[in-house]
């Protein structure tokens, strides 16, 4: 199996840069919608985002075993940042730091939930608003928006974003993931061993 | 001596975005509600556009990025906290400034959701 790598991932996703720059990227039967194809079979494919589908897609690709035809990507089906949120609040890999390679979800306070995601590629800078409200800026790659970062643009870009976790923003560390399988692997063997 | 060839540097500068950038465009949204509410508060020149000036540090704050200023409810919801910052700004007594977002029962979501997160 391929050893987790958020550079694999960072790597991967650079190629999809641009993505949805055309209208034909979107047509049906497009790469976009096999993307959302990949993370649901039910998808409404002319309203959902694939900013999380496209995270999806280059984590399998990026830790895709050609001789075991599996990929180690260990991040479960998700297709919404909300989803994406909810399984790390339950396996306990969502931080309030960011780094390279985690995946940002951002929070929307009037909704309540996470609204958009993308790739951490590096940490720019921290700073802080006020002596409750820090923040940090970063670099993403981030799928299905503008040059503004707004939600729902259509293409997959670089950007600078700004996150600050009073707001509610959290970074789900992927490579958690692995080691915490592993302990769930362990314990489920010993319980079995004492009973 | 030629200057070596760089490879692809415009398409990279292409897709390459600022979410920062988007206060701007959000700003035009708000800007004729915001300066309505400041003409009210205020008949000084020079305070509206101090005003003006905190209700936009606030939405840079808030990120529009977050919203969809395309849904109504979004649009209200973050102009609700630009006038909130204007009055408080403003200096009005906490009584009031509570009854006023118990009216509009934006600013008290703001606060949950603040202290929740």
């Amino acid at each position: 199996m391929v050893r987790l790598s958020p550079r694999f991932l960072i790597a991967t996703a650079s190629a999809f840069i641009g993505l949805g720059a055309t209208p034909q990227d979107s047509a049906p039967g497009s790469l976009i919608e096999n993307f959302r194809a990949t993370v649901s079979q039910h998808c409404k494919a002319a309203r959902d985002t694939w900013a999380v589908p496209l995270i999806q897609h280059c984590g399998y690709l990026a830790h895709y075993d050609e001789r075991s035809r599996l990929s180690a990507w260990p991040v479960p089906r998700a297709r919404s940042a909300e989803e994406l949120g909810a399984i790390g609040g339950t396996l306990q890999v969502l931080y309030e730091q960011p780094i390279e390679g985690d995946l940002f979800l951002m929070y929307q306070p009037r909704q309540q939930r996470f609204v958009h995601a993308g790739i951490v590629t590096a940490v720019l800078a921290r700073g802080r608003y006020s002596r409750l409200s820090p923040y940090v800026d970063i670099a993403s790659i981030e799928g299905d928006t503008d040059h503004q970062g707004r939600m729902g643009g259509g293409m997959a870009m670089r950007m600078t974003r700004r996150l600050s976790h009073a707001s509610g923003d959290r970074f789900f560390r992927w490579t958690e993931l692995a080691t915490h399988h592993q302990q769930m692997a362990r314990t489920a063997l010993l319980s079995r061993r004492s009973a | 001596m030629d200057a070596p060839p760089t490879i692809g540097t415009r398409d990279a500068a292409a897709f390459c975005g600022d979410s920062r950038l988007a206060v701007d465009s959000a700003w035009e949204t708000f800007r004729p509600s915001i300066r309505a509410c400041a003409q009210q508060m205020t008949k000084e020149r020079d305070e509206q556009q101090d005003l003006e000036q905190e209700a936009m540090i606030a939405l840079w704050k808030a990120d529009p990025t977050r919203y969809d200023l395309g849904d109504p409810g979004d649009a209200e919801y973050l102009r609700r906290i630009l006038i909130n910052r204007m009055w408080h700004v403003w200096g009005v007594h906490d009584n009031r400034f509570l009854e006023m977002a118990e009216r509009h029962n934006i600013a008290l979501q703001a606060q949950r959701a603040w202290r929740s997160a």
